[in-house]
């Protein structure tokens, strides 16, 4: 592996600094004095986005309560605005109303930068302009009084799949059953931990997804992904199984069969299927959330699987604050199939493992301020080799694996955001494939910690646009960590930086 | 590239789906929403009949309803220092009411006299266009009991036994030729232009010096934008406005001004409305 030069290096940052320089203006000029529209629910209520928004697209505490009332405003059980028009008699008559009440599009491009410790196949180190870089159409809004339904569809134009289109929410929301905020039920596809108090994966300014050739296993980590390292799954060597011939689930070389160490996952993982009960029954304080989310087992014969989880989330208000605190538990069974591949093919555990998770975040918002973090630790079952042995049971393996996620962001204007995130990952899982004295090469640990210091700038020109500058510093990149494979830099080390501008906009 | 055609595709329909049927944009339906809107005057001491009745009860009932729907913005004390106000406007006005003040801005009372009851409903059903949102969804009993609670924290509301309210003389002037232009000439007599800008556009000379009360830039409306009118669009908003002032903001009551002339109002208000036509 050739490594770039310091010449190299600093031509792709100068180069990627000019273009930011010349974009960010560009995008100011021809957006600022036309940014009067704003997505639907703004347009819906006559309402500036920063009601809902501390800066779109991160959730403020009205917002949370707005969306936690199947996006009826607070106290009210609307059903839509008196405005519409009724077409037909009163009886089976039909009410409509704009569609741009309930229509909205969310556009996000940027130019990226990475630096590389080695240059890795396909990861360029020259700065990568992607415009746009995802699409997203949301159609939400109440169908009838506390009658909610969300639909918003993802277009992701860097996804190799030929299905690059997802809805990545897409539910039906049945709000203050029995009595206002007693209960709220939320049904279809949707990430269950968007009532906890660290934002959601969709609240982040465009999280950066891994590099990952995942036609093989293990997959190869070209890079790793920048997004909240607190909800990445964590552990190396974990599969959806299927190994036997003619199991239905995915098989080595396919797509999602290996389960990447750094994607979102269980509770904190965008379009889970599954239905989820909220409410404040015990007060206007306590926020409860129970819920279940549908897969497939990782036997070699798939059944349906259930996982539950159940969220607690006390707020308290004081002047110009919100403080909250979250707790949460996520218990998956035969959630993942451990597996290793020394180089005859991949071999599976004699079982599959349960998986728990569970986290504690906290958000205190104060004037200018807004500082969250999250813990959020995983476990498995002990994975269990003997009808692989000698060599799957020679594996060593970690069964805990643990994550933290902080952020700062200060709003120092009204339209200029400062922040600063630190993302930890202590990783768990397979640490090695065989005894370091069967095999000198693999002198290093596979299941690499990664750790990431961020800092943030975004601009605002209107309150449903915004232009980002980010530079994250990978902490774990100035000692050399070949992979536990030997040769190659570790991808969790091997990501020296990342510099990214972008811009995130909603109409 | 399948997937890129199927994308695109999907993507124009929805485009073109979406510009027929709110054509001719969200702008203008708003303002075309706002224009719909009946002339409500507010001085008819009841339009909204079914009130429950005001005692303790119904005021801790209110309390509830503050703490679930309004605490976020007005605050745990009702100071308008609820967790979201610094997001809603960290530089400038408006910042959320301070409800324990005693002073209101959107009232069919003269300038500083508390609100009537029926104006604290309008506003909590109304919102205020682009800063809170209206609560027509909330039941009318459970708005009316809000009202009582935010009354209950002025104590000043006890001791009014005859509020002293803008008389609206006369009825609403149909809009014409003759009207816009005798309103164009008390728009100048009165130097709206001042803070309002020659063609309304919120751009006037002294636009960049004026501030509320809490002292916070206060930008003055741009009228050319009939959405955007805070205390409603109809004539009988803009009328009341004009009378009344904004108690706090940067707008006086001119109801001393025009006292004798009030047909000059509604001509006045048939001007500023034609600003965005």
């Amino acid at each position: 592996m050739k490594k770039a030069t310091f010449w190299q290096k600093a031509r792709c940052l100068a180069s990627s600094v000019l273009l930011a320089v010349l974009t960010i203006p560009i995008l100011f000029i021809t957006s600022v004095k036309e940014a009067e529209a704003v997505p639907s629910f703004a347009r819906k209520y006559d309402m500036s986005c920063n009601v809902c928004h501390t800066r779109q697209p991160r959730l403020n505490p009205y917002g949370q309560r707005f969306m936690e009332n199947g996006y009826q405003l607070p106290g009210t059980a609307d059903g839509g605005r008196k405005e519409k028009h009724l077409l037909g008699g009163e009886t089976n008559g039909a009410t409509l109303d704009e569609i741009s009440n309930y229509m909205a599009i969310r556009l996000r491009a940027d130019i990226q930068q990475g630096s590389l410790r080695e240059k890795v196949d396909g990861v360029s180190e020259d700065p990568d302009i992607i415009f746009p870089r995802t699409v997203n159409i949301f159609f939400a809004g109440t169908a009838k009084k506390d009658i909610s339904f969300f639909f918003e569809a993802e277009y992701d134009t860097q996804d190799p799949a030929e299905s690059a289109m997802i809805f990545e929410r897409s539910m039906l929301i049945f709000d203050n059953l029995f009595a206002p905020n007693n209960g709220t039920v939320k049904i279809g596809q949707f990430d269950p931990s968007a009532l906890y108090s660290f934002p959601t994966h969709r609240q982040q300014l465009n999280p950066i997804k891994p590099i990952a050739e995942t036609g093989t296993f293990p997959p190869e980590i070209n890079r790793i992904p920048v997004l909240p390292l607190a909800f990445s799954s964590k552990m190396f060597g974990l599969t959806t199984g299927g190994l036997a011939s003619g199991a239905a689930n995915s098989q080595p070389g396919e797509e999602g069969f290996a389960i990447l160490p750094f994607e979102p996952y269980l509770f904190n993982a965008p379009v889970q299927k599954g239905v989820s009960v909220h409410g404040r029954v015990f007060g206007n304080s306590l926020l409860y959330q129970v819920g279940v989310v549908q897969k497939m087992t990782a036997e070699e014969t798939p059944q349906t699987r259930w996982d539950s989880y159940v969220m607690l989330r006390y707020d308290v208000q004081g002047a110009f604050s919100n403080f909250q605190v979250s707790g949460f538990y996520y218990t998956a069974s035969k959630a993942a199939m451990p597996t290793v591949n020394m180089g005859s093919g991949p071999i599976a555990a004699d079982e599959t493992v349960d998986w728990n998770r569970y986290g504690l975040a906290a958000r205190w918002q104060h004037k200018a301020w807004d500082i969250y973090g999250t813990y959020i630790a995983d476990t498995i079952d002990k994975p269990v080799f003997s009808g692989g042995m000698p060599l799957g049971g020679a594996s060593t393996w970690e069964t805990d694996a643990s994550g933290i996620s902080v952020e700062a962001d200060y709003l120092l204007t009204d339209k200029w955001m400062l922040g600063a995130r630190y993302d930890q990952m202590k990783a768990g899982g397979l640490i090695r494939g065989m005894p370091q004295a069967m095999n000198a090469a693999w002198d290093q640990d596979l299941n690499q910690d990664a750790s990431l210091l961020a800092l943030i700038g975004k601009y605002y020109p209107a309150p449903n646009i915004g232009l980002y500058a980010r530079y994250h510093h990978n902490l774990e990149s100035s000692v050399k960590l070949p992979s536990a494979m030997g040769g190659d830099e570790h991808p969790a080390t091997n990501l020296t930086s990342m510099f990214i501008v972008g811009v995130d906009m909603a109409f | 590239m399948k997937k890129y055609t199927r994308f695109i595709c999907s993507l124009s329909a929805a485009m073109v789906l979406s510009i027929v049927t709110s054509f001719p944009g969200a702008a203008q339906a708003a303002e075309a929403k706002a224009k719909a809107k009946p002339a409500e005057l507010p001085i008819k001491v009841s339009p909204y009949k079914k009130r429950p009745e005001e005692n303790a009860k119904s005021v801790a009932e209110g309390r509830v309803i503050y703490e679930n729907a309004c605490i976020y913005c007005h605050g745990v004390e009702a100071k308008g220092d609820g967790p979201v106000a610094f997001y809603l406007s960290r530089d400038t006005a408006p910042r959320p009411r301070d409800l324990t003040s005693g002073i209101y801005k959107f009232r069919s009372t003269a300038s500083g006299e508390l609100p009537m009851d029926e104006d604290i409903f309008r506003t909590i059903t109304r919102g205020v266009t682009g800063f809170m949102p209206g609560f027509e969804g909330m039941a009318p009993a459970d708005r009316w009991k809000l009202v009582y609670y935010v009354k209950s924290l002025v104590p000043d509301f006890k001791e009014v036994t005859d509020p002293q309210i803008i008389k609206m003389v006369g009825t609403v002037i149909p809009s014409s030729a003759v009207s816009i232009r005798r309103g164009y000439d008390v728009y100048q007599q009165f130097k709206c232009w001042e803070c309002h800008g020659g063609g309304g556009r919120g751009d006037g000379k002294k636009a960049s010096t004026l501030k509320d009360d809490w002292g916070f830039p206060l930008p003055p409306r741009d009228l050319t934008r009939l959405s955007s009118f805070k205390n409603g669009s109809a004539p009988a908003d803009v009328y009341r406005t004009v009378m009344a002032g904004f108690d706090g903001g940067a707008m006086p009551s001119y109801a001393d001004f025009f006292e004798g002339s009030e047909k000059d109002v509604w001509h006045l208000v048939n001007y500023v409305r034609s600003l965005s036509e």
